[in-house]
């Protein structure tokens, strides 16, 4: 990665910080699901891209939903 | 990217050739300067094959023998070219991103065998990629993926250029248009934007498939058919989109024509321009020679007088003249002339008797004696008469004339200097004619037909542009009101949502996936504005800097790209 495709990172990073008020370490979630959502269009040779993104995007969702579930309080019976 | 050095061996001048780069931060120059002919455009094109192989060379240059030319026929060349360079890399350490300075080596190899003047066959090119470590090298996989990271190929017509291509640059060959399309082109792939545009349109799939999930796990009739119709919308608004996209290209490539009829009309118009200023020049010629003309029937006339003048006839005679006139004053010096002889002759007659007492009565042979004398006597008298009235007028005009020498030369003179004007005249006589000559020939060779042509196109590619222009205010007068919609369907949908929170899972995948698609279409409408002028800018004083130009003059080359960027981004809906 050479000096401007960091520029365009470092871009990136601050529009990740934004969203770091959905729960705390969400930026640095969203850094590394988009890191490797680039890295799958990227790379020429990866086939079927938007399954692999779509699946990508299901597991973080997924993940999501797991952690936000472990830091609730438990629910009333 | 920053080259450190280069090895170029049977590149087509460039038999063994050996470049050390300045590495040095104060002096981050390197000038290459070479005679013509010598080498200089082989350097650059061997840089360029270097680094992006054929893709490198202009499409002229691809079908042409890399190997020298005076290579032997059917014998094998292995052409090499090897870079040294230096690249800055970043590596993500505990979260930060860690800058890596690494050293380099491309390496190019291509066997070619020559036959005959132009062709040639040519093997498969190999390129390796190796890391440049104190300890030695080590060779890299996938060279042309990560070199094409590096330095994508968009960036060659603008960073690789020469003298030439350089003023063409800055010059109107190229057209504006054209100059801000490579220039884009490359910041876009500096940026690497095209591949956050792609990943952007995967993400906004991936987002419409969670949310034909949750319409389908909410069970209500409601929300499917509000997704349905957002869809629909969406798609809709996708194709007004798509088609407003596709004006601007096609108003783009209008305009680019539209620009090249006006630069070539201009171009011929100048012939216009010019057909006036020939056909003053025509009108000043044609003036001149009948000046000329003129002054030469005057330097007839005056030759022609002096050919026929008295001073002429003087300057000429005065010789035998004063020679004649001479041999007269010796005949009266010595008293032949005037005649005196017949007189006597005549008086003796008359007496009887000659002065030597012989009878010269009838008859008597002394009598016939001095008839005959004096009838010769009378002819040489009548020449004697003749020879005085000579003497005498001759003398009389003679001495009224200058003398003889200044009679000639001032009449030579006189002669000469004419001989001279009327050379001179001559010559600007046929300086015109060949000058008229020349300037009709200029005027019949602009064709006003070709004028009439090129307007007629200029305006043709103006008409569909304004024509295009009224397409795209139709496309966007039914763009507006579906964006609305498409906003209103995305307030009811996100009602919706909330009230569904049991389908936790797909929420969430629909919210990261929003997320994720707001980060990178936030990141790119940040790149293509704020950093895209950075970076235009910069480029913008590399290039002036690189080739010495005036910045009033070119700056705009690069300011125009950021000016038509940013006109997109706000006609972009």
């Amino acid at each position: 990665m050479g000096d401007a495709q960091q520029l365009t990172l470092k871009v990136l990073k601050a529009q990740c910080l934004a969203l770091e008020e959905r729960y705390p370490g969400y930026r640095v979630d969203v850094a590394t699901r988009l890191r490797a959502i680039l890295q799958m269009v990227r790379q020429t040779g990866t086939t079927n891209v938007r399954d692999k993104v779509a699946a990508e995007l299901q597991d973080f969702g997924d993940t999501l939903c797991r952690k936000t579930r472990a830091t609730e309080p438990p629910s009333e019976v | 990217m920053k080259f450190k050095s280069a090895r170029i061996q049977n590149f087509k001048l460039l038999r063994e050739v050996a470049l050390d780069f300045s590495v040095d931060p104060n002096r981050p120059v390197t000038v290459i300067r070479a005679e013509n002919g010598s080498g200089n455009t082989s350097t650059l094109s061997a840089l360029e094959w270097g680094l992006f192989g054929d893709a490198g060379l202009d499409a002229s240059a691809r079908e042409v023998r890399l190997s020298p030319s005076d290579w032997p026929d059917g014998k094998q060349c292995e052409i090499r070219v090897q870079i040294d360079f230096a690249h800055t890399d970043y590596d993500e350490v505990g979260g930060e991103l860690v800058a890596k300075h690494i050293n380099y080596r491309i390496l190019r190899t291509v066997t070619e065998t020559p036959k005959g003047e132009k062709a040639f066959t040519r093997e498969r090119e190999q390129v390796h990629l190796f890391e440049l470590t104190d300890s030695g090298s080590e060779e890299m996989a996938g060279p042309e993926i990560r070199l094409g990271g590096k330095l994508p190929i968009d960036m060659k017509d603008v960073f690789f250029t020469d003298g030439d291509r350089a003023m063409n640059f800055v010059s109107p060959s190229l057209t504006k248009i054209t100059k801000q399309h490579q220039v884009r082109a490359a910041i876009r792939s500096l940026l690497g934007l095209s591949v956050l545009e792609t990943a952007l349109e995967h993400i906004r799939k991936a987002s419409s498939k969670f949310n034909k999930q949750l319409a389908e796990a909410c069970g209500s009739v409601e929300a499917a058919t509000i997704h349905t119709q957002l869809e629909d919308k969406r798609a809709e608004l996708k194709k007004h989109r798509d088609r407003l996209d596709d004006i601007d290209k096609q108003i783009e490539q209008i305009a680019k024509k539209e620009e090249e009829a006006d630069r070539k009309l201009l171009q011929a118009m100048k012939g216009i321009e010019d057909h006036a200023e020939l056909a003053k020049r025509l009108e000043s010629a044609r003036r001149q020679l009948r000046d000329a003309e003129e002054t030469e029937q005057r330097l007839k006339k005056r030759h022609q007088a002096l050919l026929g003048s008295e001073s002429m006839s003087w300057a000429l005679l005065w010789p035998k003249l004063s020679e004649g006139l001479a041999v007269l004053g010796r005949l009266a010096d010595r008293g032949v002339i005037p005649a005196t002889g017949l007189p006597v002759l005549q008086d003796r007659l008359e007496l009887g008797r000659c002065i030597c007492e012989a009878d010269l009565s009838e008859g008597s042979t002394a009598r016939n004696n001095v008839l005959r004398l004096l009838e010769t006597q009378r002819k040489v008298d009548e020449e004697k008469k003749v020879l005085t009235e000579l003497y005498h007028r001759g003398g009389v005009v003679v001495r009224n004339r200058p003398t003889g020498d200044e009679g000639l030369t001032g009449w030579l003179g006189e002669y000469d200097g004419l001989a001279r004007d009327r050379l001179s005249n001559k010559k600007l006589l046929e300086n015109l004619e060949n000058e008229i000559k020349a300037i009709e020939t200029k005027i019949s060779a602009i064709d006003q037909g070709v004028i009439e042509e090129l307007k007629k196109a200029r305006d043709a590619y103006r008409a569909n542009k304004s024509q295009k222009e009224v397409d795209r205010q139709d496309v966007e007068i039914n763009r507006r009101p579906c964006e609305a919609k498409v906003a209103e369907l995305e307030e009811k949908w996100e009602q919706i949502k909330a009230a569904n929170q049991k389908q936790r899972a797909l929420n969430n995948r629909i919210a990261v996936s929003q997320d994720l698609g707001a980060a990178v279409k936030n990141t790119l409408d940040e790149l293509q504005t704020v950093y895209m002028r950075r970076v235009s800018d910069r480029m913008n004083a590399l290039f002036l800097q690189m080739v010495g130009a005036d910045p009033t003059v070119a700056g705009g080359v690069f300011k125009l790209v950021f000016d038509s960027i940013q006109w997109h981004l706000l006609t972009e809906p």
